[in-house]
């Protein structure tokens, strides 16, 4: 069963406005705003640094934000601490109590808002079978693994019946295979709880494996926030594009014309039908994913490459190429189309059709 | 251990065995003879000082003052290590101040004392002056003067290990209990303390040595009419030139502490085990 | 398993030759240098005041001077009796009563000290193992701003009007030891009957104030207002005076008390000579008379040095003092751990 039964029906959407944080002389957060809505799973990515773990504390009220307002379920909560605003935090070292057992963890919460000590006990073995930890709940963290102790400090912050639940880094600390697990599991109860969630990660993959939508952060400021599937396909900035998945940036000239845009690139030239989101004339960076590319008729426009290594990837194969001009590019495809490269090839590259580069200035 | 670091330890290991493992096994020795001018082998000394209700309560004060001394520097001691990690700004003041006492000579904190407490001492003039009492209090030569005397001593012994234990707790525990909706005096009871339980452990051993064999404070603040272990074994060697006797009540003494301590250690490895895992 | 019985002189010689072994051999200057002990406080402050300048111009030697209690000089001593660690030593009797019973100290050499000749012959130890060089002189110290009328006798101390106002010292000091000889004497006891003085301190005890743990921790008393009467020396309530604490000494009915400190060679020295060229200039006029003077008031003994001051008060010279309460140490020593342990009780609360 769902370690509290009423959790859904708190959950809040979270409204940041204009929020910006500085720390001595420097911005840590400028002017960030966001609306997630009720029951959103929200992944905030970018590299260390970039202010998402900042921004996940001003959330929780562990922090207070320089400039800026903090609306949870419409409601004001600048100036409330952390256990007044409804919200739950998992830290990346879990933070649990190393002197208590993992149910007088999860009771601990409980019994800080003032439930019974037995009731609390009731309501904390619920929450460990919610984790499937009722086995442990005896042992103390110290006697339980990596995996085991993320369920325990999961449990422990939903018993609470959070209307938002936070998650700083929750499986940094997993080897990988866990993290799979855990991926799926945290999935699994967000859904099961509609609980509006906030993630704080470095690792596109586990957003863009669990969040709806995905904040990418960058030096402080928010460059995009859209579904995993727009940040990959339609990066907005050269960051986006750059962060998230392997892109190939390369300096081209896009011509407008009447008959379409037209990309020059080293000794050849690519065909757009629609350039984005620069669209002006001119010297431009193109962000060209690896399996955009495609190997074209040798008597075709685009750009000739030479073949440098070759890496089987299981069902892809991913290709180190060299530009006439001397610059490098990668190029995967995958390997049931029967390809055969060997390194020494001369190839004409082309685009898959319908591939979404993306230029910017 | 390697070889090399084994050597390392030699000189250590000699300086121990040559000044503190042979003294303590010839005062033992010394403690086995019957007469002042050392004659007789037995336990005599032994017998006498424990059937003696004198020199069981002299024993009993000096430990007794050892849990006084140690009680006051754990509640005086506790609020400053805690503001010591809550607050950076005041970190070099309070140190400093925490330090202090251990940069005085033993003579002028404890002269100080008498001044403090004395008949038309500052406390006494005080209370005097704002018409509370008529006659001066007598605080001076109390068991509870010397207790004071010794913990304000004695506290940096028990703040710096405390400083350790909190500096040492996790600040997201910390936030995690308030998340989840403790309030400060909650988080404190439930998590801090505890978590300080070896620091604590640390600071209680340290203090309570240092208390009950503080020759000079226990003699000076406490003057002639209270009776701890150490004056009194300078007083059977030294004065009465009782050596065995003075031995049997240094072996006493000893075998006391070391009690104490091994039962402190136990209780601190078992708390380190369940906070360091 | 029987185990070895060893005297406490051989196993304090054995613990003496375990510290040899650890010790770095002594060097001493040729010709010239003696080390010499002092007690702590006024002592050692009119010594390098006054004696050490004087030995320096009379012999030209150098002197290295350390402050011990005379009790602890004898534990020195005893374990270190074949290179003992001072030449020369300052005790006070009981202590030198110990010490000459554990061979620790040597005649001084003949001729060397012609200045023993200006000595009461009581002042000097038969043997020649030590010369008094000073004496103090005990009385009823009172504060003299809150207490009008001086006491007259020991006995007005059990007067109710100085209810928690009365200071003992302890009976592991000297003071305290020749105090209770002195009560005792008045009560008519003496060394081997002290039970006089111990109803009298137990009738004193509703008056104690405080029990002082050494003479010097007295004179805190006397300054703090803990205490406004108890025995004391002369010099030490001379001193509190001059730093403006209204403390007087009066004259008991029964008598001024006296207690005597002497300097010894010591058995082992490699200088003897020096050593007692020392204790020379210990007992000659000059240092004596300055000794006396303020702010120490050490009565001397040289007969030769007349009384001044304060000191004209008690008496006119040495010969003169010599008819004070005097404590025979002889008997003393023996039963002084037993004398102790029955004050600590008496007095314990």
């Amino acid at each position: 069963m769902p370690p509290s039964s009423d959790t859904g029906q708190n959950a809040a959407n979270i409204r940041l406005e204009g929020v910006s944080h500085r720390f001595g002389q420097t911005d840590v957060i400028s002017d960030v705003s966001l609306d997630i809505a009720d029951g959103e799973f929200v992944a905030l990515l970018g590299p260390s640094g970039c202010g998402k773990s900042t921004l996940l504390r001003i959330l929780a009220g562990l922090q207070e934000q320089t400039i800026g307002r903090v609306l949870i379920g419409e409601r004001c909560v600048d100036g409330l601490p952390p256990r007044t605003r409804g919200v739950g935090i998992v830290f990346q070292n879990y933070a649990l109590f190393p002197h208590m057992t993992a149910l007088a963890n999860v009771a601990y919460g409980l019994e800080a808002v003032g439930i019974s000590r037995a009731e609390a006990l009731v309501r904390a073995r619920d929450a460990l079978a919610g984790v499937q930890m009722t086995p442990f709940g005896e042992r103390k963290p110290r006697a339980l693994s990596g995996g085991q102790q993320q369920r325990v400090a999961l449990a422990r912050t939903l018993a609470i019946g959070p209307r938002i639940l936070l998650l700083d880094e929750p499986l940094a600390a997993l080897d990988k295979n866990l993290r799979l697990d855990m991926q799926l599991e945290i999935r699994r109860l967000q859904r099961a709880l509609r609980i509006t969630t906030v993630m704080v990660t470095h690792d596109q993959e586990e957003a863009m494996g669990m969040a709806d939508r995905i904040a990418v952060l960058n030096a402080g400021c928010v460059e995009q926030f859209d579904t995993p599937e727009a940040i990959y396909d339609r990066p907005e900035t050269l960051f986006v594009a750059n962060f998230v998945g392997a892109a190939n940036m390369l300096e081209a000239e896009l011509q407008g014309g009447p008959e379409g845009f037209r990309l020059h690139l080293a000794d050849g030239t690519l065909d757009l039908a629609k350039p984005a989101p620069a669209s002006r004339p001119g010297r431009v960076q193109a962000s060209i994913r690896p399996e955009h590319w495609s190997v074209a008729p040798a008597d075709g426009e685009g750009p000739t490459a030479t073949v440098s290594i070759v890496t089987p990837l299981g069902p892809s194969a991913l290709v180190d190429l060299v530009l006439s001009d001397g610059r490098p590019c990668r190029f995967s495809f995958p390997r049931a189309q029967g390809v055969h490269l060997t390194p020494g090839d001369q190839i004409r590259l082309g685009l898959q059709p319908g591939a979404a580069i993306r230029l910017f200035v | 251990m390697s070889r090399t670091t084994t050597w390392l330890t030699a000189p250590l290991c000699l300086y121990f065995v040559g000044f503190v493992g042979i003294p303590l096994l010839l005062i033992f020795f010394i403690s086995l003879h019957d007469t002042p001018a050392m004659t007789g082998i037995g336990i005599k000394g032994y017998i006498r000082f424990f059937s003696d209700a004198y020199n069981r309560g002299v024993l009993l004060d000096t430990l007794l003052l050892g849990v006084e001394t140690t009680v006051i520097d754990i509640l005086l001691g506790f609020p400053v290590a805690y503001l010591y990690v809550a607050a950076p700004r005041w970190r070099r003041f309070l140190m400093f101040m925490v330090l202090l006492p251990l940069l005085t000579s033993t003579v002028v904190r404890t002269f100080a004392w008498v001044v403090i407490l004395g008949n038309h001492g500052l406390i006494n003039t005080l209370l005097a002056q704002a018409g509370l009492i008529g006659t001066p209090l007598r605080l001076l030569y109390t068991p509870g003067a010397v207790a004071v005397a010794m913990a304000q001593i004695e506290l940096p012994l028990m703040i710096l290990p405390l400083i350790t234990a909190i500096g040492g707790i996790d600040a997201h525990i910390i936030e995690a209990s308030h998340v989840l909706g403790a309030g400060r005096w909650r988080t404190l009871r439930r998590i801090v303390l505890p978590l300080c339980v070896p620091g604590l452990l640390t600071g209680t051993l340290l203090v309570f040595t240092g208390a009950v064999s503080a020759l000079v404070t226990q003699t000076l603040v406490g003057g002639g009419q209270l009776a701890f272990m150490p004056f009194y074994i300078y007083q059977q060697a030294i004065q009465a030139q009782d050596y065995p006797f003075a031995a049997c009540v240094a072996i006493v003494l000893l075998m006391t502490i070391l009690l104490i301590v091994s039962i402190l250690n136990a209780l601190g490895r078992r708390s380190a085990g369940y906070v360091h895992g | 398993m029987s185990l070895p019985v060893i005297s406490r002189r051989n196993l304090l010689r054995f613990a003496g030759a375990a510290t040899l072994a650890f010790a770095a051999p002594q060097v001493r200057a040729a010709g010239g240098h003696v080390t010499a002990t002092t007690f702590p406080g006024a002592w050692e402050e009119a010594h390098r005041r006054f004696l050490l300048p004087a030995v320096q111009s009379a012999t030209g030697m150098e002197v290295t001077l350390t402050a011990s209690q005379a009790v602890d000089t004898v534990t020195k001593l005893a374990a270190a009796q074949s290179n003992p660690p001072f030449d020369v030593v300052m005790m006070d009797e009981g202590p030198f009563l110990q010490g000459v019973g554990l061979g620790l100290f040597r005649p001084m050499v003949a001729g060397a000290v012609p200045n023993l000749a200006s000595l009461p012959t009581r002042f000097v130890h038969p043997e020649g193992l030590g010369a008094y060089v000073s004496a103090q002189v005990f009385g009823i110290a009172y504060n003299k701003e809150r207490i009008s009328t001086p006491p007259a006798a020991w006995e007005d101390l059990l007067s109710p009007a100085f209810k928690g106002r009365v200071g003992l010292v302890g009976l592991d000091s000297t003071l305290g030891t020749v105090w209770m000889v002195a009560l005792a004497k008045m009560l008519g006891g003496d060394e081997d009957h002290m039970d006089p003085a111990f109803d009298f301190i137990a009738k004193l005890l509703p008056n104690v104030g405080a029990v002082a743990a050494n003479p010097g921790a007295l004179g805190t008393l006397f300054q703090s207002g803990q205490i406004d009467i108890s025995c004391h020396y002369l010099n030490n309530v001379a001193s509190l005076a001059a730093k403006d604490v209204p403390v007087a000494l009066t004259r008991p009915a029964s008598g001024w008390g006296l207690v005597r400190s002497l300097m010894c060679v010591t058995k082992n020295t490699a200088v003897p000579d020096l050593a007692s060229a020392y204790i020379n200039v210990a007992l000659s006029e000059p240092v004596q008379r300055q000794m006396a003077g303020a702010p120490y008031y050490l009565a001397p003994t040289n007969s030769k040095v007349a009384f001044g001051s304060e000191m004209a008060l008690i008496a006119k010279n040495a010969g003169e003092i010599d008819q004070f309460v005097q404590t025979d140490w002889m008997k003393i020593n023996p039963r002084r751990a037993e004398y102790i342990d029955r004050f600590n009780r008496l007095v314990k609360r």
